[in-house]
């Protein structure tokens, strides 16, 4: 079996949005939305203070709670794991958005622009789907690019043609993608000599994203 | 629709979700409301009361919830398409609930057969079964999904119910079995406070987005205080006393009462409590050298 899924290494992210910005640009989305984000947090308390840049978007969960919920099966689990949405059978009825711990799905019921609605630039004119208006929408992992590569013969995670935007466009290489099911792929290899989490674990949802905090040495199984 | 566009992205702490509104809630207040009523116009029906305008009135809620939900979606054309998932989606599972109901009540108000109004009586407990599954299904806001708030919302839909059968029976100079009414309406107050303290308490317990749970407090005194445990003795006052005035005025007092603070509830519920799960980091990354940071969970209680 297959299943694509993403590291993050927390310890490479400078929060610089370089992926936020290349989503944006693969998938056009609206202005506001943004399938990959990177939050500033700040833990601890002065003078403790540590800050921490968390790139976040939809975890793919094997068990996907949005699925579970879509009245439409506008959302669908693949089976390499990823979660798509179905753009002509979605009803917008936001049910995926608030059945996703997540915050990853967005639904917006009209084109905002860059630069006000007054002034829609030539590009992002072009670009303008009415199909994804009034329905949800989230991060694909790039599944088009993943597709397509394959069809190539090209490995997602390996050839940047078919590999997500985000993980092609980061400078300080913080994404690794691949098949977390490939003991040999470089995410399974990377993952097993560190040490990570997956955000809201306790939830239940097997989200297919995993943030390294540290190298396997300094931390222990339960951590893992 | 949803409201208009909110930039949250950067948000670490949870915010409220924007995507079901009063239209949402709408669904919720009616549809509970509505559901209740058509459970009770068969249980009055049992001591003998009409049931023709208390099923109709039943199953206009029920019908003004579900054109809520309508105005709510954003591809109304599509509306159809919700009866796609009935194996996991709770959404699909009470729209497909909604034609069976409204043909057994119609049915029932059309040709009197008694039979027609108890199916209609199972298929509103159904109806209402899944509108609280469907909040308890979206695990995204930690108010909506504990367990406990499918007990907390059946038994405000059911007081609803009971309270808008009091009121229709009260306005129709249908008082021979008000005394019967007050007694459920009593014995479902009680359940529904002992439901709201043990929902709040879990969720204490369990731990919530802290603005989700001062949301909740708000309302304590309006909702618990005014609309629960005050109908509760005003209840108990009407079923001891031997004056239909009494019966008759404590018992409308109570259930307008207890209809209006289950009302609240639901709105704020969906409106004012529904906060999302926000982010948070179990460890913060080791930067060069040394140790990781202290755990984050911005918001939270």
């Amino acid at each position: 079996m297959t299943r694509w899924a993403m590291a993050v290494d927390l310890r490479r992210c400078i929060g610089c949005q370089t992926c936020t910005t290349a989503c944006r640009g693969a998938n056009a989305t609206p202005g506001g939305v943004q399938w990959r984000q990177v939050l500033d947090m700040e833990t601890g308390e002065f003078p403790d203070v540590r800050r921490a840049f968390v790139p976040v978007g939809c975890m793919h969960c094997a068990d996907p709670p949005c699925e579970h919920v879509c009245p439409t099966t506008a959302t669908k689990k693949r089976a390499d794991g990823l979660v798509t949405i179905d753009y002509d059978i979605c009803i917008g009825c936001g049910y995926c958005a608030v059945a996703c711990p997540y915050q990853a799905r967005h639904i917006v019921h009209r084109n905002a622009f860059a630069f006000g609605d007054q002034r829609p630039m030539e590009s992002e004119l072009a670009r303008v789907d009415p199909g994804r208006i009034s329905v949800a929408t989230k991060c694909s992992f790039c599944k088009d690019r993943i597709d397509a590569g394959l069809q190539q013969g090209l490995t997602p995670g390996v050839d940047p043609e078919a590999t997500p935007a985000c993980v092609n466009a980061c400078i300080t290489q913080t994404y690794v993608f691949g098949d977390r099911d490939d003991p040999n792929s470089k995410l399974s290899r990377l993952l097993d000599d560190a040490t990570h989490f997956r955000m809201h674990e306790d939830l239940g949802t097997d989200p297919g994203i995993y943030y390294i905090w540290d190298g396997k040495a300094a931390g222990t199984e339960a951590d893992k | 629709m949803s409201t208009p566009l909110e930039n949250t992205s950067g948000r670490t702490a949870p915010w409220h979700q924007s995507n079901w509104d009063l239209r949402a809630a709408g669904n919720f207040v009616f549809g509970g409301a509505g559901t209740g009523l058509i459970v009770f116009a068969a249980i009055g029906h049992a001591f003998g009361a009409a049931y023709v305008w208390t099923v109709l009135t039943g199953l206009a809620l029920v019908g003004a919830g579900l054109l809520c939900v309508w105005a709510e979606i954003g591809r109304p054309l599509r509306a159809v398409n919700v009866y796609r998932h009935a194996k996991t989606s709770w959404m699909t599972r009470e729209a497909m609930v909604a034609p069976f109901l409204f043909a057994s009540g119609l049915g029932a108000a059309w040709t009197g057969s008694e039979v027609l109004v108890w199916v209609a009586a199972a298929l509103a407990l159904v109806y209402l079964t899944c509108q609280a599954q469907m909040i308890k299904a979206a695990r995204g806001i930690p108010a909506w999904r504990s367990p406990r708030i499918v007990p907390l919302v059946m038994l405000t839909g059911l007081c609803e119910g009971a309270s808008l059968a009091i009121l229709v029976a009260a306005l129709s100079s249908d008082h021979a079995y008000l005394k019967w009414l007050d007694g459920f309406l009593l014995a479902l107050v009680l359940a529904r406070g002992f439901a709201w303290y043990v929902y709040r308490s879990g969720l204490q317990h369990e731990g919530a987005p802290t603005k989700a749970l001062a949301a909740l407090s708000r309302i304590e005194l309006a909702f618990a205080m005014l609309g629960n445990w005050g109908p509760l003795v005003l209840l108990f006052i009407a079923l001891a006393s031997s004056s239909v005035n009494v019966i008759f005025w404590l018992g409308a007092i109570s259930a307008f009462a207890t209809l209006w603070s289950g009302w609240l509830f639901k709105v704020v519920l969906i409106t004012r409590a529904a906060y999302n799960q926000g982010f948070a980091l179990p460890r913060t990354a080791v930067r060069g050298t040394g140790s990781g940071g202290p755990a984050a969970r911005p918001g939270w209680h």
